[in-house]
């Protein structure tokens, strides 16, 4: 049965109050009684379409004899593939290095510790592996890029002067995407080199009915001629340009429940004291070849596959997904057409890289 | 039984808020020893939460334990997640070590440590929380300096900021080398700051900016900042550049911050970096702002006052 939407207000309430908490940590009053009813809900309230593959918890690591030889993630909240040798990269914010696993999840090698100097990381983030095979990984507590190679030598490091929603290296620059101002002057997306410098700005920031600095959060990739695909965080836009910043299309992403969350935000985007009152389904976005792939995790865990030209083109889903789960970060791998898999950075508690398959 | 306990925990927490008194406990610790809170009124209470995947929590306990828990001037609690990981990582376990490895997230919602992250907590003599430290700390800064002043009953009305405040700049030469060559008598007043690092969303940033709009209106105001030795001269030219700087930056060479340092240290403040000095065109500092966390408001407010008065 569809709520009529004065019903539906105690849960967008809920569900505000949930995102709220999730994602700034800040207050932990909500009850798991609550999540649950919210994700009964929501669950009910967006089936998955007829469309949907389901697809299986097929391994993950690292495993609990790795944990006993002493690997394991405290603060994984990233990851980097890097294809040509299927090695995957995973920056731990809280132990301070970047762990290099193959694809059947054994240890290759650690790099990094605690501290300011190279090769030292604090806190560290977001981690790329470019066309190249050259690191970038975003050292947050030291306000800086450090660039690596794929042995794990230094090459460089820049410092960073803007906090940034999304960071996209997949070339020979970098890209920033949007700088948390109200200025709808500047540019959607930054471009740098690899000294920081600035080159270019790529397309403009949108308009919406409620200013905040959130409006124009993007996740950023790029398909493989160069082109920028941005998907807007809160609403169920996604943009593609070229290089030279020329919009080659602005489409709705065809998805109900990204669609509804997108029209709630239009009317409650709200940004105080740092806290937002919005609703952030969409989890990350990966680009492969010229296949765009979509993770949401909330009320269930899905991948939504997208063609060069944003149609959806399949809809995979794990239906065990506990309203715990939790990722911002995954990439794929298409071995044939009946054979993927998706390696889902999964977050606290369980902190490990989560391969899923399809179902046969 | 069990569940009666759980129940009155979650009570006591609700009563306790925010964890302003050490609650009562009574429990088992990890190698059998029993603990009761209660008895240690009288002591200063050190309270630590773990994650033991976290190295850094388990040299902040390595550190605390050496330099106060082993000589006894510290009683500790510690609450680990995971006893195997924690004993791998942590070694033996001193006898004056309490080590519970029980209800970890009963303790956590207890002492309102959120769900996300650990933390640690010392109460004074009366049980009365003293501070409350999350994830993000520099044992040697921020931690140290507070337990050393507390134990030495130092008086915290004397700051940092006295030490410079009526000082002429040139008795401090670790901060006057940045600017002898500039004639300071010319301006009505200067201004420098000491940034360890900078971003625009941090305090650094807001100083920076409201600094260079300063610079751009008042030209009788000389303006400067200090930025860490790790800065290169490529970082400099791009933080000029991406913030639109148009103001003298100088590079510390990692003295300038050592001083620093040594001076918080010795008022028992944390160091949180970003330093503004107020001089005048006397050469006497006037003003110094840092530390507590309204410092930039209180910054930007003073020299609204002080260009309003100096300036009609």
């Amino acid at each position: 049965m569809m709520l009529r939407p004065i019903h539906k207000l105690p849960i967008i309430a809920l569900l505000i109050f949930f995102l709220i908490t999730v994602f700034s940590n800040a207050n932990q009053n909500i009850t798991k009684d609550q999540i649950l009813a919210m994700w009964k809900q929501w669950l009910k309230e967006y089936p998955v379409p007829k469309m949907a593959k389901q697809i299986f918890l097929m391994d993950y690591f690292p495993k609990e004899n790795q944990v006993n030889e002493g690997i394991y993630f405290y603060k994984a909240y990233h990851l980097a593939y890097y294809p040509k040798d299927k090695t995957i990269f995973v920056a731990d914010w809280g132990q301070h290095k970047i762990f290099q696993f193959d694809l059947n999840g054994n240890l290759i090698k650690t790099i990094g510790k605690k501290g300011q100097a190279p090769l030292e990381f604090e806190y560290p983030g977001e981690i790329f592996i470019n066309d190249n095979g050259i690191i970038l990984i975003h050292d947050q507590g030291n306000h800086r890029f450090q660039i690596i190679s794929l042995e794990g030598n230094f090459i460089g490091s820049v410092k960073l002067y803007k906090p940034y929603f999304s960071y996209c290296f997949k070339k020979d620059n970098l890209l920033l995407a949007n700088n948390s101002t109200l200025n709808n002057q500047e540019p959607l997306i930054e471009v740098l080199d690899l000294n920081g410098k600035f080159i270019k700005g790529i397309g403009a920031r949108k308009d919406f009915p409620i200013q905040s600095p959130l409006n124009n959060n993007v996740y950023i990739s790029q398909d493989k001629k160069g082109n920028v695909i941005a998907v807007f965080a809160f609403y169920d836009i996604v943009r593609k340009y070229d290089l030279n910043g020329n919009l080659l299309y602005e489409k709705l992403i065809p998805d109900e429940l990204i669609r509804d969350v997108s029209r709630k935000n239009k009317k409650n985007m709200q940004f105080k004291d740092g806290k937002a009152s919005c609703l952030n389904v969409i989890n990350a976005l990966y680009s492969k070849d010229d296949n765009h792939y979509l993770l949401l995790t909330f009320p269930r865990l899905a991948i939504l596959e997208f063609d060069s030209e944003f149609n959806l083109k399949n809809y995979y889903y794990w239906p065990e997904t506990s309203p715990s789960y939790y990722s911002f970060d995954f990439f794929v791998e298409k071995y044939n057409s009946s054979d993927i898999r998706f390696f889902i950075l999964r977050r606290a508690e369980e902190n490990r890289i989560e391969i899923f398959g399809l179902k046969k | 039984m069990p569940v009666l306990f759980l129940f009155l925990l979650i009570f006591l927490s609700l009563l306790y808020g925010e964890t302003l008194y050490l609650p009562p406990i009574k429990e088992f610790t990890f190698d059998g020893k029993t603990i009761d809170t209660k008895s240690f009124k009288g002591e200063l209470v050190y309270v630590q939460f773990i994650n033991p995947k976290s190295q850094d929590q388990i040299d902040l306990l390595k550190k605390v334990y050496n330099d106060f828990i082993k000589d006894n001037l510290l009683v500790s609690l510690v609450f680990v997640n995971n006893l195997r990981i924690f004993l791998n990582n942590f070694g033996e376990v001193p006898d004056n070590l309490y080590v519970i490895d029980q209800n970890y997230s009963t303790y956590k919602s207890l002492f309102s440590v959120p769900l996300c992250c650990e933390a640690c907590f010392l109460f004074n003599k009366d049980s009365k929380l003293l501070f409350k430290f999350s994830e993000f700390y520099n044992y040697e800064k921020h931690i140290k300096p507070l337990i050393i002043s507390i134990l030495h009953n130092r008086d915290l009305t004397l700051s940092p900021q006295s030490h410079f405040e009526g000082h002429f700049i040139f008795e401090f030469p670790w901060l006057f080398r940045f600017v002898d060559d500039i004639e300071l008598a010319s301006y009505r007043f200067s201004i420098i700051s000491f940034h360890p690092d900078v971003c625009t969303s941090c305090p650094s940033g807001m100083i920076i900016k409201y600094l260079n709009q300063l610079n751009n209106k008042n030209t009788d105001i000389y303006v400067a900042s200090i930025v860490s030795s790790d800065f290169t001269d490529n970082d400099i030219e791009n933080l000029k550049d991406h913030l639109h700087i148009n103001y003298d930056l100088f590079r510390d060479d990692g003295y300038l911050s050592e001083q620093l340092n040594e001076i918080f240290l010795k008022y028992g403040n944390p160091y949180m970096g970003n330093v503004i000095f107020i001089i005048d065109n006397s050469g006497i500092i006037l003003k110094t702002f840092c530390c507590d966390q309204f410092y930039i408001e209180k910054f930007i407010k003073y020299m609204k006052d002080y260009i309003r008065r100096n300036y009609k």
